[in-house]
């Protein structure tokens, strides 16, 4: 392997954070997360429109770059960085990596809508957790049931369910139109307030099926999930030093900039090292993604070691800043919200260790 | 001269072919290997070398390589020592010291640290004065490898206490054999002597054994440093001799036994993450899930700073200047080692109160157990490597300094 990027990549890496600082600055973010769909719709479609990453590693066949998933994860770590607030991580990686797997024509034309950002999709595959009595299934083409903490579920154009299919209780993907008759889809309250959830209600809609979803499907969606958004989070790990960083070379304090001060010094060099370390595990995990072999391993790595750089630089960026990081003002608490909510999204620190023992055969 | 590696690897082979003898005395091989250069063939040719541009060295090592000829003595700090006189030594140094450095029969030890003067090297106060006809030198350095095996050592001394630190130091080459240099092993908290500490009293030291100028001892050892920080990355290749037929081997055989003898624990210092998975089921603890997770997070360390060291390597090959690999390499060290010893622990249990024989794997945990710490020290402490983190690779502002003005006048231990 490789242990650089290559120019072209380094290329889409400055073309994205370009875009992204310019379209999509902290100021535009606080203003669009509180809106009524809490994005910006025409940034997302400019996305594939202007740059063409709609679909960055899906075939050209069917509008995608035809490139590989190293190139999504680089996008990915950008707009960590800049802690983009759109559909793009649910619609055009998970929900793409979903719509990859289905081999119908009306999967393929479904990938074709949401590479081109024509539609927004995003899949609901989490069950919800306190109850036992409501079971999201699928019987003679109609579901029934609910799924929670669906990313950026409110909106959606499209909502793919992963979910039982009676009466042979195999998994299936299935593809709920947005507004389908008999579908709730209720915004819930997030803590990430740049990346909106929903519980999705189903009452007697009409899906239709795209593929049949086995245990091993599942476990590469869910991986691919894992290296994507580990990518994304040493973005955002990034972001949270250089602020660190910017304010200890400003902030005064006895007569001296808080940053020559070692107990500073030496927080910003543990974050570093966490952050390089996560960084290595996420570029690794990214150039592996299509080795059916070492995706699972590499993909708890990245997952593990990205949810504990990322927690740890939000943490301490606040704890820098001192009093006005902690006020609703200052833009950190952005990011802590992110860090928060994508450390225990597809599993946390110490499920993604154990994930990784498993499967080395520990 | 042509330097393609074609033309090397012939050079080497033919003159390999002509001169290399298995069961030759090891000092006649190497003082002819040193005539012809291809000892230290990077040198330059008028000192023992041939110019030969660096990247083509691996080319005459696989050569010799090849047919387990010996090279030139390389081990213990002496290359430190002739890196450091063929930057700033004078012609009648050169001449007096290089050849024996590599034939072997001189052995070199570094008087820099001092028990006043850990991290802040440049605060040495081992006093040297210039008398008519020589230096008298007095005072003490501590944690010396090899000191009691050495011929000659490279020594920082202070010389002028009027003015500020850094410019009153003078760099020398001193005589270990002789009167006023006493040598005693300081033992370690893992029972290991692996370090001396050297005491002189009115030790003398010829006017023509100063190194560079009066006053340019700091860049003088800063020259050795650099030469340590590379050296330490090939330490390895040199510890792994081969043993075919041959009389020449036994000799090196002992040469190295002797010098690698301070070095056996350095592998338990590191926290022998190779040992994590074969004790976590010796001991019964795959089901252990607390367990568990501890050695996850040590494989996983481990594995990652691999990886970094290998991004880091591809960067430069890149030509991307040098990043913060060294010191980020170091540090992420000092983490894998702690949670190596926290696995170890966890996994040996109430054993851990045994040392020695009576202790698992006959006392190897108890010696991680009591080796880890040193490894957050010795080289530059973590604390030191965040510095150089924060200020070298972050950009952040330097500390206000404390010990401006003439070094009289500093505070000091």
């Amino acid at each position: 392997m490789d242990f650089a990027w290559t120019a072209e990549q380094e290329q889409l890496r400055d073309t994205v954070a370009q875009f992204l600082e310019t379209r999509c600055p902290t100021s535009h973010t606080r203003e669009i997360m509180d809106s009524a769909l809490g994005y910006d719709r025409s940034n997302w479609v400019a996305l594939e429109r202007e740059l063409g990453l709609g679909g960055v590693h899906v075939p050209a066949e069917f509008g995608g770059a035809g490139l590989s998933y190293a190139e999504t994860c680089i996008v990915l770590e950008q707009m960590g960085y800049a802690l983009y607030c759109g559909p793009y991580f649910s619609s055009n990686v998970m929900a793409v990596n979903a719509l990859l797997v289905g081999d119908s024509a009306e999967s393929h034309q479904l990938l074709r809508d949401v590479v081109s950002c024509t539609h927004t999709a995003t899949v609901a595959f989490i069950q919800q957790r306190d109850s036992t009595e409501v079971e999201c299934s699928v019987h003679d083409g109609r579901i029934n049931g609910e799924k929670e903490l669906v990313l950026n579920g409110p909106g959606a154009d499209l909502i793919l369910v992963i979910t039982k299919c009676q009466p042979d209780s195999g998994f299936g993907l299935y593809a709920v139109q947005g507004d389908a008759i008999g579908l709730r889809n209720e915004a819930v309250k997030s803590l990430d307030l740049t990346r909106r959830l929903s519980r999705t209600v189903f009452e007697n809609v009409e899906v239709s099926k795209l593929a049949d979803w086995s245990d091993l499907k599942h476990w590469k969606f869910l991986d691919l999930g894992r290296i994507a958004l580990a990518n994304e989070m040493v973005g955002g790990a990034q972001r949270m030093l250089d602020s660190a960083l910017e304010y200890a070379s400003t902030r005064v304090q006895f007569g001296r900039t808080i940053g020559s001060l070692q107990a500073i010094k030496h927080k910003c060099s543990e974050m570093l090292l966490n952050i390089e370390l996560a960084r290595s595990a996420a570029f690794c995990a990214a150039r592996s993604a299509e080795e059916d072999s070492e995706r699972t391993r590499m993909a708890s790595i990245a997952k593990a070691m990205a949810s504990d750089a990322y927690m740890q630089a939000a943490a301490e960026c606040i704890q820098i800043h001192g009093g006005i990081g902690f006020t609703w003002e200052n833009d950190t608490h952005l990011w802590y919200r992110r860090a928060k909510s994508s450390e225990v999204y597809l599993g946390d620190a110490s499920f993604n260790r154990e994930t990784f023992l498993q499967s080395i055969g520990v | 001269m042509d330097w393609s590696e074609q033309k090397v690897r012939q050079e080497v082979r033919v003159w390999l072919e002509a001169n290399w003898d298995p069961n030759a005395r090891l000092i006649d091989w190497r003082n002819k290997l040193v005539d012809s250069g291809w000892g230290m063939p990077s040198w330059p040719e008028r000192w023992f070398g041939k110019d030969m541009p660096g990247a083509m060295i691996p080319v005459a090592q696989e050569e010799f390589a090849r047919i387990n000829a010996v090279g030139v003595a390389r081990t213990g700090i002496r290359l430190l020592a002739a890196e450091t006189l063929l930057a700033h030594g004078t012609d009648e140094q050169r001449e007096r010291f290089l050849r024996k450095i590599l034939t072997g029969e001189e052995i070199w030890c570094q008087l820099f640290s001092e028990p006043g003067s850990g991290s802040d090297l440049a605060g040495v106060t081992t006093r040297a004065v210039r008398t008519e006809d020589e230096w008298v030198v007095n005072g003490q350095k501590v944690w010396t490898t090899s000191a009691h095996h050495a011929d000659f050592g490279l020594l920082l001394a202070r010389s002028n206490w009027d003015v500020p630190k850094h410019q009153g130091m003078t760099y020398f080459v001193v005589d270990m054999r002789q009167e006023g240099v006493e040598v005693s092993p300081l033992k370690q908290m893992n029972r290991h002597a692996s370090f001396n500490q050297v005491f002189f009293t009115d030790a003398r030291i010829p006017l023509n054994n100063r190194i560079d100028e009066e006053g340019n001892g700091w860049r003088v050892a800063m020259t050795t440093l650099a030469h340590e920080r590379k050296a330490a990355n090939a330490l390895a290749d040199n510890t792994a001799e081969l043993s075919p037929n041959g009389t020449i081997y036994e000799e090196v055989q002992r040469e190295s036994a002797i010098l690698a003898e301070p070095y056996t624990w350095y592998p338990q210092r590191a926290g022998r993450v190779d040992l994590a998975i074969e004790r976590t089921a010796a001991t019964n603890n795959l089901d252990n899930d607390v367990v568990r997770q501890e050695l996850a997070r040590l494989l996983m360390m481990a594995q990652c700073s691999e990886w970094t060291a290998l991004r880091a390597r591809a960067a430069q090959e890149k030509g991307q200047p040098q990043g913060p690999e060294g010191s980020l390499g170091k540090l992420a060290n000092s983490y894998i080692a702690r949670q190596a010893l926290k696995l170890h622990t966890m996994t040996t249990g109430l054993d851990s109160m045994l040392e020695g024989d009576d202790a698992p794997l006959n006392g190897l945990i108890a010696e991680i157990l009591l080796s880890v710490p040193a490894i957050s020290i010795a080289g530059g402490t973590d604390e030191i490597q965040k510095n150089i983190i924060a200020e070298r690779v972050l950009g952040m502002e330097k500390e206000p300094r404390l010990d401006g003005g003439p070094f009289r006048d500093v505070r000091k231990n």
